[in-house]
């Protein structure tokens, strides 16, 4: 039970980097709300690549 | 409602301990991102098996999310009012999308990318305080939404010609109500410029 957690975990962790790198490398988000964007979002960057 | 489930992921998430504490605002905002996009497409999906216009729907949604995800645009300060303009903005162009299907009025087609097309050409990329550009960012950016609209229109107008209109019922509503948010989002700034200005001319 804790290893499918921890998967489900992981997965969902990778997921969520997917979405933090290509909003990185946008304008902003495509719903009509954008939250602010933590400070550390710039090490998803491309410029800063 | 969006917040609230990534907030309590990502505390799953930390709990779990494949996060950190001091990395869970930016997860947060990651899972944020995600479940917005899931939530919108779902929608998009649900609308379009109601209204007979699934591919249509889809190819209306992965267009749109592209194209406002460089060209940015017009932010609601809170989420639930972000929600409710999302939602009737998606329903407004599924409903325009099948009037324009059943109606088979090409040239209103064409008359919305030249409307909005350049509108979308003028005002790209608009970016929001929240997620500030940089110089480069901005040029880039707006190369990205620049050609993104000329190539779909293009392909939209070569495929209607060729007898396969599809696209030319999907890519005018993308483009039209990306060319309203971008106009909006640039009344708004410079509505609050204005005031900030007339404020600091008082004191």
């Amino acid at each position: 039970m804790k290893k499918v957690t921890t998967l489900a975990a992981k997965i969902a962790k990778k997921t969520a980097e997917n979405a933090l790198r290509r909003d990185a490398n946008q304008t902003t988000c495509s719903i009509i709300f954008q939250p602010k964007a933590p400070a550390s979002l710039n090490r998803f960057k491309k410029e800063n690549a | 409602m969006i917040s609230s489930a990534a907030k309590r992921i990502c505390g799953f998430l930390v709990c779990a301990g494949v996060v950190s504490p001091e990395e869970s605002e930016l997860y947060e905002y990651g899972l944020f991102l995600l479940i917005s996009r899931a939530a919108f497409f779902v929608l998009v999906c649900a609308l379009g098996l109601l209204c007979d216009l699934f591919w249509e729907c889809i190819l209306f949604y992965l267009h749109f999310s592209l194209l406002r995800g460089y060209a940015g645009g017009v932010h609601a300060s809170r989420e639930w009012v972000c929600l409710l303009c999302t939602t009737l903005c998606f329903c407004l162009a599924v409903a325009g999308m099948g009037w324009l299907r059943s109606s088979g009025l090409t040239a209103a087609a064409y008359g919305m990318l030249l409307v909005f097309g350049p509108m979308v050409w003028i005002f790209s990329p608009l970016d929001v305080p929240e997620k500030p550009l940089t110089p480069w960012e901005k040029r880039r950016f707006g190369r990205i939404s620049k050609g993104l609209v000329l190539v779909s229109a293009l392909i939209a107008i070569f495929t209607a010609q060729l007898r396969y209109p599809l696209l030319l019922w999907v890519i005018p509503w993308s483009v039209a109500l990306e060319g309203l948010l971008l106009l909006a989002g640039f009344l708004k700034q410079h509505r609050c410029q204005d005031k900030q200005e007339i404020f600091r001319n008082l004191t």
